[in-house]
C-alpha cells in the first residue's frame, strides 16, 4: 500500500511504512540527525531531525515516525530550525573544547551543526566532566564527547553482533560502557572499529596506525582487504608524501557492507615496515653450506622466544650482499636452466602464493610449466582445502563454494563445522550471528568451542569424529524419511551406495566414536532433515584430517539427500582462507590442473595450452607441497622458486620441511620481507606488497575484485608480475607485458569462469563468476539450480567410511593436538606482526589447555608448558581455557618462537593431499 | 565556546601484555535459587524480560549487592550480554553494585520531603551509619544509606525506608528508633 503525503508544500508519494526522514530524503531534503543512520534501526533519541508536523501537538521526530496519508510536513521551518539550534547548543555546552573527530578526520557532525548555526559560545553552563578512556591500542575514546546518540551500542550489537558496548548509569552520569563497564582495552572488545566508523563526534575515534589522522586531502584508492577469503572490499585513505596508508574505511554497497574486522581496519602497515627488503640480495660465499641464521630456526633453539616476534634482521641480513637486478636474474636464471638443463625440469619445483593475485597466480604457473617444463607448482591451499576441492570435483564437478556467504540470510538452518568464523572469517561471521539473531538457527560443531557457539547451538564433537557424526545424522534423516526423495532422484546417482554404509551408523554405534549422544544427534539429524532451507558452512577442522576429504564427502552427502543445493539459502560453502586461494586455484597453481581445473593428462587440455603459450607441455601431473618436501630431502629435487610463501613455518612436521629445503642446490625467495623461508635462499627477490600493486583477486564468494595501487614501492622492490617476466624472458622464454590487465585478458580468454570480465567490471561489488553478462549482472550467486557439472550431470554421492587417525593417543602422549588461528594473526605471522596494532593485541606465542588438565600438571594459568610430539618439541605459555576440551591442547600457528608445526605430522590425506593439521598424539609437562 | 569542563581522571590505561580477564562468571543460579529462578521465568514471554526480578533474588541471595562475577553468571543464565546486565543494574537505584550494608535506609529527597525536613533525616541516617555520604556503606558495615528519588508517599511526608519496608510522617526520634531496631 501507498501513502501519499505532502512535505515541504510538495506531494510525495510512498510506500506504507517509509518514515518522514526517508521520505524527505528522497525529495532531495537533508534533515540532520545525529543518532540516526540509514543502516541502523532507527531509535529517536537526539531529536535533531524533529519537524513540524500541521495538527501535531510537538515536533516528531521524523527518523521513527512513520508516514500517514494527508500529513502534511515542514522540515525547514522556523520553529523547527529554532529548535534543532538550541538542541545543538545544549549538546556542545558538555563537549570538550576541541573535537578530537574535527582533528583528525574533520567529519564531526557535531561541529558540523555548530558551524551552521552559528554557534559559538553556548548559553549553558558546562557539567562536571566525564572521563576519557586511552586503553584500547586502537580506538580513544572519550566520553566527554559522547551524546548518547547509542549509534556505536547498534553498531556493536546489531552490525557487529559482539555485544561489547551498552548504556550505563543514568542523568548526568550515563554513558556508554563496555562489558561490565571496564576501559575499553579490557573489554571482550575485539577492535572490529565498527563503533568508531558510527561515532557522530569525537567520543570513539581511531588512533593513528602509521602517521596522524590530520583533517586533509588523502587520496582515496577503493581497493580489497589483503588478509581472508571474505574479501572485504574497503577505500585506503592514503597520504602520497609519505606514502603510507592512514587509515582504512570499508565500503558500502559491497558484499561486506562497509563492515571491517581489526585486520582489514588497523593491520594495513606492515606494508610500510622498515623490515621491507628494497634491494635484491645474494647468499655470501662465507655462508654456505647454508645454516639457518637466526634463533628461533635453529635446531638447538627449543621454542623460547630468542629474537623477538620476527628474524634477527641485522644477523640474517649479514648472511647476504646486496646485487643489482640485473645480476641477482642473471643467476636466477642461470642456475634454474642448468637444474632443468641437465635433470630435467621435475628437478625444479615452485611454491606461488594464495596472497598472491589471479594475475601473478597465473603467470607463476606459465613459468613453472612453460619454462621449467614441470607441472610441480603448488601453493598453500594444499594445506587447507585440497581435500574439500577433491571432495566437490569428485561429487558434484566444480571445487567452488555454491552460494555466497551472505546467502545465510535466507537459511532456517545454518551448519557451521570445523570453522572458527569469528577469528578466521570475522565478517562473514558477523553476517551468521545477525542471522541466528533473525531466526536462522545455527549449529555448531567443533571439539575447540568457537564464538559463534554463544550464538547457537554448540556440539562438542571429538577430534576426528566428524565421519561417524554425519553418517549418524544422514542415518537419522533416512530412518525419519525426511530426505528429499524428489531431488534424490532427479539430481543425484549413487545414493544406493551412501544408504547402505549409512545405514550400520546408527546414532548408538556412532556416539562413542564421535562424543555425542544419540538423543543429540537424533535432535540436530531432525532439525536439518525437517529445514526447508540448510546451508553448510565448514572450514579448516573438516579440511585439515588424513580423512578430510571423506569429512568434506559426508557433508555433501548430507546437503544432497536433504535436497539442500541450488535454491536461496542452501548449499555447500568451504570458507575459503587466503584472500585469493579461490583465485589461485582457478588460476592453475595447483600440479594436476591447468586454470579453470583442466586436467594436465587430458591430452585436448593440454594441446589448448601449448598453442595459446606456443610450447610443449608435460603431460604427468606434478608433485604437491608435501610431496616437493620430501622430493628435496631425498635429493630428487635441486631448485626451487618460492613466490611469498614461507614453509619454514607453514608446512607439517617443519624441521624435517627446514632441513629438506636446506638440501636444495638452490632457492629463490621472492617476498617482502626476509621471512624465515628466505634466510635459508640463495637469491632472494624483492618484491612488492599487496598496496603497492594492481591486480585481481577471488572470494570465498567466488566474487572477483580488484584491488588497486595505493602506495610506491620501496627502493629497489619490483613488482611481482614483472620478475616473473624477467625470470622467463632470461631463461629463454621471452615474455612482456604492457599493463597488469593484458595478463587477466590472457587467462581470463582461457578460462570458462572468467571469460568476458575485464577490470572495468571488478570495481565496485566486483562480479561472481561465471558471469557470461558482466554489463548487466553481477554474475552467478546460487548454482546448480538445475544439476551439476559431472559428466551425467547429476550429482554423486560417495559415502565415507570412519578410518582410525594415523596417531593415536597413547601413554606416552596422551593428549590431542589441534592448531587453528587467532582473530589478530595471520598464518605465519610475517604480515601481522609487524602490524603495529595487531601485535600489541596479541603479542606473544600461548596455547590453550583444559583448567582441569592444566590443575593435573601443576602448573598456573599463564605458566609454560613443553609440548611434545613423536616429532619435536616447544615449550610455550599456557592459557586455562574451557573452549578446548579435556585431554585436548590448541595452539595457533602463528608464532615463530613456539612453532606448532615442529609437532605436527606431515602423513597426507590420500585424496586432498592435505597434512592432518588438527590432529597429533601430544605430551604436555610443566616447563 | 565553553571552558573545558575539569576532566575527571582517565580510566586505568590497559597494560597490552596482561589483557585483564573477564570476571569468572559465578555458577548461576546456586542451588538454594533454582526453583525460584524458575518460577520466576515461567512467568515471563521471554528470559530478558525477567532480568529485573532476578537480579533482585541474586542480589538478596548474596549480601545485598551484585558482584562483577554474580552479574556475569546472571547474564550467562539470562542469556544477555554483559553490558545489558549492567546498563540495567546501574540505573535503577534499589540495586547496590558495591557492597551494602545490612540494612538499607533509604531517604527521599524530592520536593515534598525534602520540604518537610528530609535533608535532616538524612544527616540523622548517616550520623546513625557513621557513614561518609549517602551510597557508602558505613563504618560498620551495618547501614547503607541513600537519596532516594520520590518514593511516591507525598501526602505523608517525609518518608523513609527501611528494609524495604515504607514509613510515614517520619520524625528524627522515629528515624533513630527505626534504625536502633535493626539488628
Amino acid at each position: 500500500m501507498s501513502i501519499t503525503l505532502t512535505i515541504d508544500g510538495t506531494e510525495i508519494t510512498v510506500p506504507e511504512g517509509t518514515s518522514v526522514w526517508d521520505a524527505a530524503k528522497q525529495m532531495g531534503h537533508d534533515v540532520p540527525v545525529l543518532c540516526h543512520d540509514e543502516k541502523l534501526e532507527p531509535v529517536g533519541v537526539c531529536r535533531m531531525c524533529v519537524v513540524e508536523v500541521e495538527g501535531a501537538r510537538t515536533l516528531v521526530a521524523s527518523c521513527v515516525r512513520e508516514c500517514e496519508e494527508g500529513m502534511v510536513v515542514r522540515t525547514g521551518s522556523e520553529v523547527v530550525e529554532r529548535n534543532r539550534k538550541t538542541l545543538t547548543e545544549l549538546l556542545l555546552a558538555d563537549q570538550p573544547e576541541e573535537s578530537a573527530r574535527e582533528a583528525t578526520t574533520g567529519d564531526d557532525q557535531l561541529f558540523a551543526l555548530a558551524r551552521q548555526y552559528g554557534i559559538e559560545t553556548p548559553r549553558f553552563p558546562a557539567g562536571n566532566g566525564r572521563p576519557v578512556d586511552d586503553s584500547s591500542p586502537v580506538i580513544a575514546v572519550d566520553h566527554q564527547a559522547c551524546i548518547l546518540c547509542d549509534r556505536c551500542v547498534r553498531a556493536c550489537d546489531d552490525i557487529q553482533s559482539n555485544l561489547v558496548i551498552g548504556r550505563t548509569g543514568k542523568g548526568y552520569s550515563a554513558r556508554i560502557g563496555f562489558d561490565l563497564d571496564n576501559p575499553m582495552g579490557a573489554s571482550t572488545c575485539v577492535e572490529c572499529g565498527e563503533c568508531a566508523a558510527a561515532c557522530p563526534t569525537g567520543a570513539l575515534i581511531n588512533k593513528p596506525i602509521t602517521v596522524a589522522i590530520e583533517p586533509k586531502p588523502l587520496k582515496e584508492i577503493e581497493s580489497v582487504c589483503p588478509y581472508c577469503g571474505v574479501g572485504c572490499a574497503l577505500t585506503y585513505k592514503v597520504d602520497e608524501e609519505a606514502n603510507k596508508v592512514v587509515y582504512a574505511e570499508g565500503r558500502e554497497d559491497t558484499a561486506n557492507e562497509a563492515r571491517l574486522c581489526v585486520k582489514g581496519r588497523y593491520g594495513f602497515d606492515y606494508a610500510t615496515h622498515k623490515h621491507r627488503l628494497t634491494k635484491p640480495l645474494i647468499r655470501k660465499d662465507a655462508h654456505y653450506p647454508k645454516q639457518a641464521l637466526t634463533g628461533a630456526m635453529q635446531r638447538k633453539d627449543d621454542g623460547t622466544r630468542t629474537n623477538g616476534v620476527y628474524p634477527d634482521y641485522e644477523k640474517a641480513l649479514g648472511a647476504f650482499r646486496e646485487a643489482t637486478w640485473d645480476e641477482a636474474l642473471e643467476l636466477v636464471a642461470s642456475k634454474l636452466s642448468a637444474i632443468r638443463d641437465e635433470h630435467g625440469g621435475d628437478a625444479l619445483a615452485g611454491f606461488g602464493s594464495a596472497k598472491c593475485s589471479n594475475e601473478e597466480a597465473y603467470l607463476f604457473q606459465k613459468m613453472i610449466r612453460a619454462v621449467f617444463k614441470t607441472n610441480n607448482v603448488d601453493h598453500c591451499t594444499r594445506l587447507c582445502h585440497a581435500s574439500s576441492v577433491a571432495a566437490l570435483l569428485e561429487t558434484i564437478g566444480s571445487g567452488a563454494v555454491t552460494t555466497v556467504y551472505n546467502d545465510i540470510r535466507n537459511a532456517d538452518v545454518a551448519l557451521v563445522t570445523g570453522s572458527n568464523a569469528t577469528a578466521n572469517h570475522p565478517v562473514a561471521a558477523t553476517f551468521f550471528k545477525e542471522a541466528a539473531r533473525n531466526g536462522t538457527k545455527l549449529i555448531i560443531v567443533n571439539p575447540h568451542r568457537p564464538e559463534l557457539a554463544d550464538h547457537g547451538e554448540y556440539v562438542r564433537l571429538r577430534p576426528g569424529g566428524d565421519v561417524a557424526f554425519y553418517n549418524a545424522i544422514m542415518n537419522v534423516i533416512l530412518e525419519e524419511g525426511l530426505e528429499d526423495r524428489a531431488y534424490i532422484e532427479q539430481y543425484t546417482e549413487n545414493f544406493d551406495a551412501l544408504k547402505e554404509t549409512v545405514a550400520r551408523y546408527t546414532p548408538e554405534i556412532a556416539a562413542p566414536m564421535c562424543g555425542i549422544e544419540p538423543d543429540k544427534i537424533r535432535e540436530i539429524a531432525i532439525t536439518i532433515g525437517k529445514a526447508n532451507a540448510f546451508l553448510v558452512f565448514w572450514g579448516m577442522g573438516i579440511s585439515q584430517h588424513l580423512h578430510g576429504t571423506d569429512n568434506a564427502r559426508s557433508l555433501i552427502s548430507l546437503c544432497l539427500m536433504t535436497g539442500n543445493v541450488g535454491r536461496p539459502g542452501t548449499g555447500l560453502h568451504p570458507l575459503r582462507g587466503q584472500n585469493n586461494v579461490q583465485g589461485a586455484s582457478d588460476a592453475g597453481l595447483i600440479p594436476m590442473v591447468f586454470p579453470d581445473y583442466a586436467p594436465v593428462e587430458d591430452p585436448e587440455v593440454r594441446a589448448k595450452y601449448e598453442a595459446a603459450w606456443n610450447v610443449g607441455l608435460d603431460p604427468n601431473p606434478g608433485m604437491t607441497v608435501v610431496e616437493i618436501a620430501h622430493a628435496a630431502e631425498e635429493g630428487s629435487l635441486k631448485g626451487m622458486y618460492i613466490m611469498g610463501e614461507n614453509p619454514f613455518l607453514s608446512d607439517p612436521n617443519v624441521q624435517r620441511a627446514r632441513d629438506a629445503f636446506m638440501n636444495l642446490d638452490f632457492l629463490v625467495v621472492q617476498d617482502i620481507f626476509l621471512t624465515e623461508t628466505a634466510e635459508v635462499a640463495d637469491v632472494v627477490l624483492p618484491a612488492t606488497s599487496y598496496f603497492e600493486k594492481t591486480g585481481t583477486f577471488t572470494n570465498t564468494d567466488r566474487r572477483v575484485q580488484l584491488g588497486q595501487t595505493a602506495l610506491t614501492p620501496p627502493g629497489e622492490a619490483r613488482l611481482d608480475w614483472e620478475i616473473l617476466c624477467d625470470v622467463m624472458t632470461r631463461m629463454g622464454y621471452p615474455q612482456s607485458y604492457e599493463r597488469i590487465e593484458d595478463v587477466f585478458i590472457e587467462f581470463s580468454d582461457l578460462t570458462e569462469s572468467y571469460k568476458g570480465l575485464r577490470y572495468e567490471h571488478l570495481l565496485g561489488r566486483g562480479k561472481l563468476w561465471p558471469c557470461p553478462d558482466p554489463e548487466n549482472s553481477e554474475g552467478e550467486v546460487v548454482l546448480f539450480g538445475d544439476g551439476f557439472p559431472t559428466p551425467t550431470g547429476r550429482g554423486k554421492f560417495s559415502p565415507a567410511e570412519v578410518l582410525p587417525p594415523e596417531e593415536m593417543p597413547d601413554a606416552d602422549f596422551p593428549f590431542i593436538l589441534n592448531t587453528g588461528r587467532t582473530l589478530q594473526h595471520w598464518h605465519t605471522g610475517s604480515m601481522t606482526r609487524r602490524a603495529k596494532a595487531l601485535d600489541a593485541i596479541n603479542p606473544e606465542a600461548f596455547c590453550e589447555v583444559h583448567p582441569e588438565d592444566l590443575a593435573a600438571l601443576g602448573v598456573e594459568d599463564g605458566g609454560m608448558v613443553r609440548l611434545s610430539t613423536r616429532r619435536n618439541s616447544i615449550r610455550v605459555k599456557a592459557r586455562a581455557s574451557t573452549k578446548t576440551s579435556k585431554g585436548s591442547v590448541f595452539i595457533p600457528f602463528h608464532y615463530r618462537e613456539a612453532s606448532a608445526n615442529l609437532l605436527t605430522s606431515d602423513a597426507l590425506d590420500p585424496f586432498g593431499k592435505i597434512p592432518a593439521f588438527k590432529f597429533s598424539a601430544l605430551k604436555v609437562e610443566p616447563a | 565556546m565553553s571552558a573545558t569542563p575539569p576532566r575527571a581522571p582517565a580510566a586505568a590505561p590497559k597494560d597490552v601484555e596482561a589483557r585483564q580477564p573477564a570476571p569468572t562468571p559465578v555458577a548461576f543460579p546456586p542451588a538454594a535459587l533454582k526453583d525460584e529462578c524458575e518460577a520466576i521465568l515461567s512467568r515471563y514471554p521471554t528470559r530478558q524480560a525477567a532480568l529485573i526480578p532476578i537480579l533482585l533474588l541474586a542480589q538478596g541471595h548474596y549480601d545485598n549487592w551484585v558482584s562483577p562475577e554474580v552479574e556475569a553468571g546472571v547474564a550467562e543464565y539470562i542469556g544477555v550480554s554483559d553490558s545489558h546486565v549492567r546498563g540495567v543494574l546501574s540505573f535503577y537505584s534499589m540495586f547496590n553494585l558495591k557492597p551494602a550494608g545490612k540494612h538499607e535506609v533509604w531517604v527521599c529527597r524530592t520536593l515534598t520531603c525534602w520540604l518537610r525536613g528530609a535533608a535532616k533525616l538524612r544527616d540523622t541516617a548517616l550520623e546513625k551509619a557513621q557513614a561518609e555520604r549517602a551510597g557508602v556503606v558505613g563504618e560498620d558495615g551495618k547501614f547503607l544509606v541513600k537519596n532516594m528519588e520520590c518514593l511516591g508517599l507525598c501526602e505523608v511526608a517525609p518518608a523513609v525506608f527501611v528494609d524495604g519496608v515504607a514509613h510515614t510522617n517520619v520524625t528524627n526520634e522515629k528515624l533513630v528508633e527505626l534504625m536502633d531496631a535493626c539488628e
